[in-house]
């Protein structure tokens, strides 16, 4: 027998195709159908219709069929299909339907319509229609639209019902947007809107607009509805559904729906009371929203629909709204129509606060009970610590291990096994701790008295995260000797300060035992640069060869006081974009790097130079921590222990942290460092180019955590007369004029610092005097101007005005900085 | 699974409808209803496992205590929390019964309901279906399944709920201009925000800052709201006691009607998982004092009142209380401070947790070895010490990453339920 892939490939007429199917014996058909699926594997194959028919006539089960035809196209000759399905059993048939029309491989949709018109009457589903739209659009090329209107009206049954539930299924609608700049369903169904079916479309896209879809469902008919233009009397018939297309959260949606419902304003067509019921837009964020409705209003002013003050009441919705503009349109037109509604700044005696003393922190507390000791040893194992709790587990650590029963040692033990693969992040600093414990035995090797590094110097200490690493490995390693002191760093209160008398009590303790460089260092960090005089008077500490490193420590950090200088500098990349974009600022074509340009002396690499001996900031040479932050999310540990370790030495903190912040602000997929924000406003000591730097950088953030560390590390600063006003402008800027910051995002968190400072918030005031010269160009420059403006008139300040604002403040308010300016009390 | 019958007139119904009637401010009533329903349909986290994957969303539980009618839904990340009151002075009724359904807000309810505007009539007739009728025609919507971890949400945030206070309150304007100003993502395991209010509003701050009264974690959460703001006369902010867990509680005063929103301690955690009320579902189980408390519920609201009626305790009220509320069977109504009866499927839901299951097993495997101050579990090849006194500690991995954020672990559930069967 002929094999009847080549007979189709022939061109064999219907009748032979039929006789054959009605003549192959089993064993025939069984060949056929081998030889069908080995051809569907070439791609070429799927667009010839000689296989789609032949798997069709020759397949005995649904599988076997599906499994050939699944990614066929269309093969034509409808009779011949139509003819084929007939002739299977009506099982059969809804069998195949019911695959086909779960199949989510392939299209087959030409099959599914075959059954469905040789009798199969069940439903389909969403997929039905993925398959119609992913189907013939393929199949006809360019020329799609027209060719679906043809497929459609060859098929009126499609017509009657699927062409409407293409745009009136959430989830299907969307796909109506084509693909590659194609839109063929929307030009199909554009053809057809322009005979009898156009009210019925008119109809079904309305209602999709008004429904509640998500707006990638929507914006496909919205596309339509603009294609289709609806003369007057269509959009008059459907008014109401307009009227409540302005209440939709898709503001494309609003928009189009008031430019509509002003058209037919202006062709008296919409009365008064359905104007005045339209409320929404002018409550929403959006600005276009808005605007499209602040226009209608003004229209119907303009040709006095509707009561003036009535429609006055209605645009005073928009007096709060977020964007300065629509609230001055709004206020203009509620103070001419309804001026009982202006709300009249009612002066505000103007108020001034004193900063408030730093409120007194609260003492270290030590763990009590070894249970407690044990939880917190193996929570740290799981989870992310806080750094004051990290500390406490350091001093305990010493104190309970040798009195653990066997019954904690096995908690623990069970805890460190857990964590010694795949944890969530990485606890290595506390594995030392786990493992030291696990190890510890009262057969200690004895060691003398003396300072103890020299075991770890290969280990180059590099940044403070290694300086934490540091403190855990030393602390693991003098559990396996006796006689060493621990605890001469832990802190006396939670901020990480420790008192001139704990130091005391603690050297006096550690007399003839060994210490270990690394809590030296540490302690002379925390100890107040006050309490130096008195630390290094003789006797002070007990005589020994730690006492001796602590003070040569507290030289050190005497004497590794920067003098940080701002330069810009042409870097490679900047080098790159300047060739690229020769019309670039200068500024903007260079990179700030923040340079020491005191005479401190260099120090060997250790602990403690590791976290004071930074030279060069912001630059092309990153610290371990900061790429280790740039590219990885830090630990809160290691976060907090920075300010905790660095309690009153804001500057060298803030060397830690600009380049992480910076970082930021050349990449907005840098991950969120809050809490290293927020070290920038607590601790104690002088403030200066580094960490205003630093508060200054953090403003043009864009992760909201981040923004609301600025504002709360900005806000503490002030709080305690800390911040210095001046310097931050200068700072911010440097930032805006020469980094290219996005100023909105600067303005907001500056606005938002004022605004939570209130009385205190005088150094804000002077941070703006000093942006003043810049905002006159400054395309966001408007927003600053109107901070200022509130905040010196609660503060009862008078502000000079550089000479280009100034010049505004004679003028006519048409644009938003003048309007700003207007509001600026001047001296 | 399905809601019941009802509860009509005191007698259990197979097919119930208990309200029938227009709702007043109909355009407010619509878009709240809407709002509820979003949330029932929005995804605020998608765990990375489950990306492909697509948890079916359900939607909103009908009830009605004869005064109030309710409209409650959880987001199907199951970490937002949303319920809509309408008080009596919303409804227009021709009947108002107590009872409970779930039904499924599909395509033309939400057509219906989005197409009010003005002053459009709404008509809604509630029963085992729920049908709604405006201008533009009808929508039926039948009773579906009420998926199981609505049932621990709703015992989740029905005791959260109730153990929160009101921390401020905000106008409209000052309302709208938070919600505008909160960002539109967030790290959905980052950490929490605070709340702090300021001289015009409210800002967003880091959660440890001094002044913040509510912690909030995904902030962008509460855009939702932005919809229904217009309609708002207040909103009120509520969170715990201790303001030591993020759960916060956001309230909009409407027109004779409350919207409230409870938002779990981040996007990544639902309140199905929360596990706060395990230790009120361990909790001896008196069927009958259960059925009195609930029989009193329908015309006695508080636990004051309830107390009076049936001649109980008010500690033995609110334990009982608080046993319903665990597990689904009453919400609590801050807007009025009052408890509300749900008719639910499952009468003991300790089936749907997992971790009170496991503990039972440890508890009938005689696992638990009992101290002073606690006890040992065995569990697989692990021993944990559990401190269950002063001091509530366990050294299993669970209490290791949560400590008690999350509820109780099923070593230390398994340590009370031991202690439990020896008194």
């Amino acid at each position: 027998m002929t094999s009847l892939l080549e007979l189709l490939r022939a061109g064999a007429s219907d009748e032979r195709v039929l006789a054959w199917e009605a003549d192959a014996a089993a064993a025939v058909r069984a060949s056929e159908v081998d030889v069908l699926k080995d051809s569907r594997v070439h791609f070429n194959q799927r667009a010839d219709p000689a296989v789609a028919l032949a798997g069709l006539t020759a397949g005995r089960t649904e599988t076997e069929v599906l499994e050939i035809v699944r990614w066929c196209s269309d093969p034509g000759r409808r009779d011949l299909v139509d003819a084929i399905v007939a002739r299977r059993t009506q099982q059969w048939r809804e069998r195949l339907f019911k695959a086909a029309t779960t199949d989510r491989f392939g299209s087959g949709w030409w099959l599914i319509r075959a059954l469905m018109r040789v009798g199969v009457k069940n439903k389909p589903g969403d997929l039905y229609l993925f398959k119609l739209m992913a189907g013939p659009p393929q199949e006809h090329g360019a020329e799609a639209g027209r060719r679906i209107v043809e497929f459609l009206l060859n098929d009126p049954g499609l017509l009657d019902d699927e062409i409407f539930q293409l745009m009136s299924t959430e989830g299907v609608t969307r796909n109506l947007s084509g693909w590659q700049g194609r839109t063929p369903w929307l030009d199909a169904i554009e053809q057809l809107a322009g005979g009898d079916l156009r009210d019925r479309i008119l109809d079904t896209v309305w209602s999709g607009l008004v429904s509640d879809w998500q707006p990638v469902d929507q914006r496909p008919l919205l596309q339509l509805v603009k294609r289709l233009t609806p003369s007057e009397d269509e959009r008059f018939a459907r008014l109401s559904g307009l009227l409540r297309m302005t209440s939709s959260d898709n503001a494309p949606i609003v928009v189009w729906a008031l430019k509509q419902l002003t058209d037919l304003l202006g062709a008296n067509r919409l009365d008064a009371d359905a104007l005045l019921a339209i409320r929404a837009p002018l409550t929403m964020r959006d600005k276009g929203t808005a605007t499209a409705h602040l226009a209608l209003l003004e229209k119907a002013l303009r040709t006095q629909v509707g009561d003036p003050s009535a429609i006055a009441q209605t645009a005073a919705l928009a007096l709060d709204h977020p964007h300065e503009v629509i609230r001055t349109r709004a206020a203009k037109l509620v103070a001419k129509h309804a001026p009982d509604r202006v709300v009249i700044e009612t002066p505000v005696a103007p108020m001034v606060g004193k900063p408030l003393l730093r409120p007194q922190i609260a003492a270290f507390s030590p763990i009590i009970a070894a249970a407690d000791f044990v939880d917190l040893l193996i929570a740290s194992l799981a989870q992310d610590l806080s750094g004051i709790e990290v500390e406490q587990l350091l001093e305990a650590t010493p104190r309970f291990a040798f009195h653990l029963d066997a019954k904690a040692r096995r908690s623990i033990a069970q805890a460190r096994a857990r964590h010694a693969r795949g944890a969530r992040y990485s606890s290595s600093e506390t594995w030392h701790l786990a493992d030291a414990i696990a190890a510890v035995d009262a057969a200690r090797p004895t060691v003398g008295a003396g300072v103890f590094s020299a075991d770890f110097r290969s280990f180059d200490v590099m940044n403070y995260a290694q300086v934490l690493e540091q403190r855990f490995i030393h602390l693991a390693w003098a559990m396996t000797r006796a006689n060493v002191y621990t605890g001469l760093a832990t802190p006396s209160r939670t901020d990480g300060t420790i008192a001139l008398t704990d130091l005391q009590a603690r050297f006096a303790a550690a007399t003839g035992l060994g210490t270990l460089r690394v809590e030296i260092a540490t302690a002379a960090m925390r100890l107040d640069p006050g309490d130096y005089d008195a630390a290094e008077a003789p006797g002070a500490l007990s005589e020994s060869e730690a006492s001796r490193a602590f003070v040569r420590d507290v030289r050190r950090i005497r004497e590794h006081q920067p003098d940080w200088t701002l330069n810009r500098f042409l870097g490679v990349q900047e080098r790159i974009l300047s060739e690229l974009d020769p019309a670039a600022p200068a500024g903007r074509r260079t990179r700030a790097v923040i340079e020491d340009t005191s005479d401190r002396p260099t120090s060997e690499p250790d602990v403690l130079a590791a976290l004071l001996d930074r030279r060069e900031l912001a630059g092309t040479r990153r610290s371990a921590i900061e790429s280790r932050v740039v590219w990885r999310k830090p630990m809160r540990a290691q976060t907090e222990l920075l300010s905790l370790t660095l309690p009153h030495h804001r500057e060298h903190y803030a060397s830690h942290v600009l380049g992480v912040i910076r970082a930021g602000l050349v990449n907005d997929d840098c991950d969120p460092v809050a809490p290293l924000i927020l070290g920038l406003g607590t601790g104690h000591g002088r403030t200066g180019l580094a960490s205003t730097f630093a508060l200054a950088s953090a403003t043009a953030l864009r992760h909201a955590e981040d923004r609301a560390a600025v504002v709360d590390a900005l806000v503490e600063r002030a709080t305690y007369g800390e911040l210095d006003g001046p310097a931050l402008g200068r700072a911010l800027r440097e930032l805006i004029e020469n980094d290219g910051a996005i100023a909105r995002r600067v303005a907001a968190a500056i606005a938002e610092a004022g605004n939570a400072l209130g009385p205190l918030s005088g150094p804000v005031v002077d941070a703006l005097i000093e942006l003043l010269p810049l905002l006159r160009p400054l395309r966001d420059g408007h927003a600053f101007v109107a901070i200022l403006a509130d905040l010196s008139r609660g503060l009862g300040r008078t502000i000079d005005l550089p000479e280009d604002l100034a010049e505004l403040n004679g003028k006519r308010a048409s644009t938003a900085l003048a309007r700003a300016v207007h509001r600026v009390p001047v001296r | 699974m399905a809601t019941p019958g009802g509860n009509v007139t005191g007698q259990a119904v197979e097919h119930p409808f208990f309200f029938d009637g227009f709702l007043q401010h109909p355009e407010q009533a619509a878009q709240a209803m809407l709002l509820v329903s979003r949330v029932a349909r929005t995804r605020f986290f998608t765990p990375m496992s489950m990306v492909a994957a697509r948890i079916r969303a359900a939607d909103p539980v009908v009830s009605c205590d004869g005064q109030n009618l309710r409209f409650e839904s959880f987001s199907p990340c199951c970490g937002v929390y949303a319920r809509l009151d309408l008080r009596p002075g919303s409804l227009d009724t021709a009947v108002a019964l107590p009872g409970t359904t779930n039904v499924d807000f599909t395509d033309g309810m939400r057509g219906i309901l989005a197409g009010i505007g003005g002053t459009d009539p709404l008509h809604l007739n509630v029963g085992e279906a729920v049908t709604a009728t405006s201008l533009a025609g009808t929508a039926v919507e039948e009773k579906v399944p009420l998926p199981d971890r609505w049932i621990k949400g709703f015992a989740e945030a029905q005791l959260s709920g109730s153990r929160v206070a009101e921390r401020l309150a905000v106008t409209p304007a000052a309302a709208r201009q938070f919600v505008r100003s909160l960002p539109a993502t967030s790290a959905p395991n980052g950490p929490s925000f605070g709340v702090a209010p300021t001289a015009t509003g409210l800002r967003l701050t880091s959660a440890t800052t001094p002044g913040s009264v509510v912690r909030l974690g995904g902030p962008e959460r509460l855009r939702i709201l932005e919809p229904l703001l217009r309609f708002a006369t207040a909103l009120r902010v509520s969170g715990p006691a201790g303001g030591d867990t993020a759960m916060s509680q956001w309230q909009l005063d409407l027109a004779d009607a409350h919207l409230t929103l409870a938002l779990s301690p981040t996007p990544s955690r639902g309140f199905s998982g929360e596990g706060k009320a395990l230790d009120a579902l361990a909790g001896e189980t008196d069927e009958e004092e259960g059925d009195a408390v609930l029989a009193s519920l329908s015309t006695n609201t508080t636990p004051t009142a309830i107390a009076a009626d049936l001649g109980y305790a008010i500690e033995q009220v609110i334990a009982v209380l608080d046993r319903l509320g665990a597990a689904g069977l009453i919400g609590y109504d801050a807007g009025i401070g009052e408890y509300f009866h749900r008719e639910l499927p499952l009468r003991p839901s300790q089936k749907l947790q997992p971790r009170l299951a496991g503990a039972h097993r440890l508890v009938a495997k005689g696992a638990v070895t009992l101290g002073d101050q606690g006890g040992e579990v065995a569990s697989g090849s692990s021993v944990y010490q559990v401190r269950d006194g002063d001091v509530i500690s366990c050294t299993c991995p669970w209490f290791a990453q949560y400590r008690l954020e999350r509820g109780p672990c099923k070593h230390l559930l398994a340590v009370r339920l031991a202690k439990k069967s020896l008194q």
